[in-house]
């Protein structure tokens, strides 16, 4: 069933990608093909992939599932609280400087994901990012963002 | 006789304790750069640039070096180990390489890159100076349409990665093929598809996508193993080195990825990451076991390495003999050439080859030490993966965030990882293959625009695609490629379809 | 890494020392100069360049802190400059993306909303055939293309830029359409040289400093350049457009900018201390040394000149239907 999803969103984003190509402009110069002539193609292709795709789940056997256990579909919620914290990261990275925000990451993962352990947790989000930071900066010379600590 | 004292004066020069110094040091940095995600080479070797003023210029280039191919071997380890590639040219080497380490024989992976990486690289060196010459006039000879058809060749190589489905494999390809047609198009100079946001202008970063898909999108789908209990740390099997078995079926990817990295990384354009691909498909046809390719075969592994590391010095066959850039790397190198004073063109071996031999001998010292440096971090490394894993997706994700931080300088190419991090979890959900992805990726803008290319100097003639040697021993190798594995099929079937016969008859 | 950080440090500090401030109250820090390119690219060399030669003509008491800011054709680099309004303490190296861009309409930003200090270097651009090529002069190839405008294929860098220009403007000023030309885009100044070397194609726009090595080893020849005098020395044999009596001329500049709205006091200054630099003999041996052309202009020339050449491109671009950025 999952597939046959998949096989309409790829047909979706094929046609929204098509429509966006349609709109693309022409020029007057340049070569013949010019430059809406491939994405056309690909927007095809993956029409066709997508059909590709709906014919394959057809042949499947009922009784084979299609993916991995539905069981695990609980837990997207805490999939997205991760990429959500990671968007709190990025957002605060320029804003509280590198250090800070680093450690406030690892530090909310790893008491979430690795319960208890203090100590260890601790070296982590303390160890990891001064490392990284002096890596980066002494070491290689790349700039990471300093934020509101003056070093 | 000349060129052999050209040759020792350059072993005079390398071996140099100043040179000899900025050796190690190149390839320690090299080693860091190749290792963390984001930063590649080319931005590392442009970071320093400004740093090396006042240096020798040979010492100077001699670092700057040392970093390129150093890079090579330290983007091993994160690809093998975590299952994220350090620089785009490692993402080949992920596919059989983090099975291996899930099975607990990350530590013979590490080593038969290790070994790889060295073997390849030495041939490399002896064949820039032997061959560099030739290769180059082999360089010359790829006009647009024998680029294209390289690349119609090298997308035949979908097909080894497609895994259980290929109708996945090509929905896979076919979205590269989307993400590949972001930024301004070359011919014409408009942009297409950028959604306004001007970071796409320049096209969406490779290793963006690289790193989302893979470990950004590998450590979300970890965060539903550890909610269902099933998340351990991986136990390491069988001896920390690779066991002879496996030394004896690397020889031949090392050797020939060695070769073909080589080849491609004299051509301009076409790079590390096409020259590991094309190794990879190489050993998976010759293979006697295809089937254990992308599950953890160690050839798996050689085979890229092995390519990547040729394909660097393959890339200083253009800028020594001709005075050009043929990939990001020796481009920046060439404008550290013209920093220093020195003129790069096709006189550089007849008017410096004090500096053009110093830097090619400090190449094999540059080697080994790289060797010996690596060797010795194999166990420590595969130790790593005895951490907690919690711990473990915490680092991760913190590394990965700092690498593509490093790269664009701006948050943009990190919420731009977040989208590719989710992709990379649907696709393991969905159990759809990312490695055609960054196939489709990596060929698709070249692809494009070499055929608009050839057609528009023809004259909208296709002929062009058959219009030489090269074009035209690359579509019989397209056509092995696509009619092989088929005809292998029938063949196997017809002794069943035979016996099935003469019983009904 | 330390000790080269150490040897670098005490270099700058032995060369830095001595002048004092020739106007009062500025630069009262290091100032910020932000390179809208990557390192080792050609405005990365143009910045380093500066700073040298102001640092060893001592004619700037600061020094400089180089950011290269590559990206987006320089979009970013430049919104980056725009948003820091007002501050003196930051310049910005840029090329004639400063106003191409928003021609074409990747980015509402222009020259008008930077502030012009100056241009300071040129290179020019050249059509280069091969050695054995049967083309002798440009005139060979436009009388072709009067023939047939899609004799010739030329190659260049990148389009649109100065390299597509020297291709289309000559072109119509010898009366042909310029439309029907055939141009193919190359992604590096490398690729474009080995194309031409290995026979794929008989022409290329390229800046000239690319083609000299060539030239010189006997694989190349230049046939016209876009000077618009007589070039100095070896290169004085090279017609230019003007002296094949086609009226075109391209300098393709790299010029120094500051945010907006910064006082004219600093703009004053600039002017005289870039004045005095493009004198001496440290600015002239950076010149030499990376095959550059003198073409100082001071911020009202240098103005003017941007107004010019922006009419001139979007002319062009409109009629090829790539000025995007204008019909809104």
């Amino acid at each position: 069933m999952a597939d046959r999803w998949l096989a309409g969103f790829v047909l979706a984003l094929s046609g929204v990608y098509l429509f966006a190509t349609s709109r693309l402009p022409s020029l007057e110069i340049g070569d013949p093909l010019g430059p809406k002539a491939f994405p056309f193609l690909i927007g095809g292709l993956g029409c066709i992939t997508a059909a590709w795709l709906f014919v394959e789940s057809l042949h499947r056997r009922p009784g084979t599932p299609a993916g991995e256990q539905p069981a695990a579909r609980h837990h997207l919620p805490a999939v997205i609280a991760v990429m959500a914290w990671m968007f709190v990261f990025y957002f605060l990275i320029e804003r509280l400087g590198f250090l800070l925000s680093c450690a406030l990451f690892l530090a909310g993962l790893t008491a979430y994901f690795n319960r208890g352990r203090w100590l260890m947790n601790a070296a982590v989000y303390l160890g990891f990012p001064v490392g990284v930071y002096l890596a980066f900066t002494q070491i290689l010379g790349i700039s990471l963002p300093r934020g509101v600590l003056p070093f | 006789m000349e060129t052999l004292n050209a040759i020792l004066g350059g072993f005079a020069v390398a071996a140099q304790p100043m040179n000899l110094f900025f050796v190690f040091l190149g390839a320690v940095m090299g080693t860091v750069i190749g290792m963390l995600p984001g930063i590649g080479p080319a931005a590392g070797i442009a970071l320093l640039l400004p740093v090396t003023f006042g240096m020798e210029p040979v010492s100077a280039l001699i670092m700057l070096a040392g970093i390129y191919y150093g890079a090579m071997y330290g983007n091993t380890a994160s690809a093998i180990l975590i299952n994220t590639p350090g620089t785009a040219s490692a993402a080949m080497t992920t596919v059989d390489g983090y099975p291996l380490a899930k099975s607990g024989r990350g530590g013979a992976a590490l080593a038969i890159a290790a070994i790889a990486s060295f073997i390849a690289g030495t041939m490399g060196i002896i064949i820039l100076s032997l061959l560099a010459v030739p290769f180059a006039t082999f360089a010359l000879r790829f006009g647009p349409a024998e680029y294209f058809m390289l690349m119609a060749f090298s997308l035949t190589a979908v097909s080894a990665l497609t895994g259980k489905s290929p109708a996945k494999g090509a929905i896979s390809a076919v979205l590269g093929l989307m993400v590949a047609s972001i930024g301004i198009d070359l011919q014409s100079g408009q942009a297409r598809f950028t959604m306004g946001i001007p970071e796409f202008l320049d096209g969406v970063g490779l290793l963006v996508v690289i790193v989302g898909l893979f470990a950004v999108g590998e450590c979300l789908r970890n965060v539903e193993k550890w909610f269902e209990g099933t998340l351990q740390p991986i136990p390491i099997r069988g001896k920390l080195w690779f066991t002879r078995d496996e030394w004896n079926r690397s020889v031949g990817p090392i050797t020939r990825g060695g070769l073909i990295g080589f080849a491609v990384g004299v051509l301009p354009g076409a790079g590390g990451t096409i020259a590991t691909i094309l190794a990879y498909a190489t050993e998976q046809k010759l293979s006697k076991r295809p089937e254990k390719f992308g599950t953890g075969a160690v050839e798996g592994v050689a085979a890229p390495e092995a390519a990547n590391n040729g394909s660097t010095c393959g890339a200083f066959v253009p800028l020594l003999t001709l005075g050009v850039p043929g990939s990001g790397v020796t481009a920046v190198l060439l404008g550290a050439f013209i920093m220093y004073g020195i003129q790069p063109g096709p006189m550089l071996f007849q008017n410096r080859p004090d500096l053009v031999w110093g830097l090619i001998n400090s190449m094999y010292i540059g080697n080994i030490m790289l060797l010996v440096l690596n060797l010795p971090m194999i166990p420590l490394f595969a130790k790593m993966l005895y951490a907690p894993p919690g711990v473990l997706l915490a680092i991760i994700l913190g590394i990965a965030s700092v690498g593509i931080y490093s790269v664009g300088g701006s948050t943009t190419s990190l919420y731009v990882l977040i989208f590719f991090g989710a992709a990379g979890y649907l696709f393991r959900r969905l159990e759809i293959p990312a490695p055609p992805l960054i196939l489709a990726l990596v060929l698709g803008g070249i692809m494009e625009q070499s055929f608009r290319q050839a057609m528009t100097i023809s004259g909208g003639n296709p002929k062009v695609f058959v219009g030489s040697t090269i074009c035209i021993i690359l579509l019989a190798m397209i056509v092995v490629a696509v009619v092989m594995p088929l005809l292998m099929s029938r063949l196997r079937a017809l002794p069943g379809r035979v016996a099935a016969r003469s019983g009904s008859g | 890494m330390k000790v080269i950080q150490g040897l670098a440090a005490a270099l700058a500090a032995a060369l830095l020392g001595a002048p004092a401030a020739i106007a009062a109250g500025y630069p009262e820090r290091p100032v910020e100069m932000v390179v809208a390119g990557n390192a080792g690219g050609g405005l990365d060399l143009t910045g380093r360049a500066l700073e040298t030669a102001l640092r060893e003509s001592k004619l700037f008491p600061q020094n400089f802190v180089i950011k290269n800011v590559g990206g987006a054709g320089g979009n970013v680099a430049r919104s980056q400059v725009h948003q820091k309004k007002g501050d003196s303490h930051m310049l910005y190296v840029e090329s004639n993306r400063i106003y191409v861009n928003r021609i074409v309409g990747t980015t509402q930003l222009t020259h008008n909303d930077v502030t012009p200090i100056g241009r300071l270097i040129t290179e020019y651009v050249a059509w280069v055939v091969r050695a054995d090529s049967p083309y002798k002069s440009p005139k060979d190839i436009l009388d072709a293309l009067k023939k047939n405008p899609e004799a010739v294929t030329f190659g260049v860098g990148t389009v649109p830029s100065n390299d597509q220009m020297n291709i289309l403007r000559p072109v119509m000023a010898s009366g042909i359409d310029p439309k029907k030309i055939k141009v193919v885009s190359f992604k590096s100044g490398g690729d474009l040289m080995i194309q031409l070397l290995g026979g794929h194609i008989p022409v290329i726009s390229t800046g000239l400093s690319e083609a000299i090595e060539q030239v010189k080893a006997g694989k190349a020849r230049v046939i016209a350049v876009s000077a618009p005098n007589p070039l100095p020395g070896d290169l004085a044999k090279v017609p230019t457009w003007r002296s094949l009596g086609i009226d075109v001329a391209i300098l393709h500049w790299r010029g120094l900018f500051a945010p907006p709205g910064i006082p004219k006091e600093v703009v004053a200054y600039w002017d005289k201390a870039l004045g005095q630099m493009v004198k001496t003999d440290a600015w002239k041996q950076q010149l030499e040394k990376h095959g550059w052309f003198d073409a100082y202009a001071d911020s009202a020339t240098f103005k003017k000149d941007l107004d010019a050449e922006e009419k001139i491109y979007a002319e062009i671009l409109s009629d090829l239907g790539m000025a995007k950025g204008l019909k809104k």
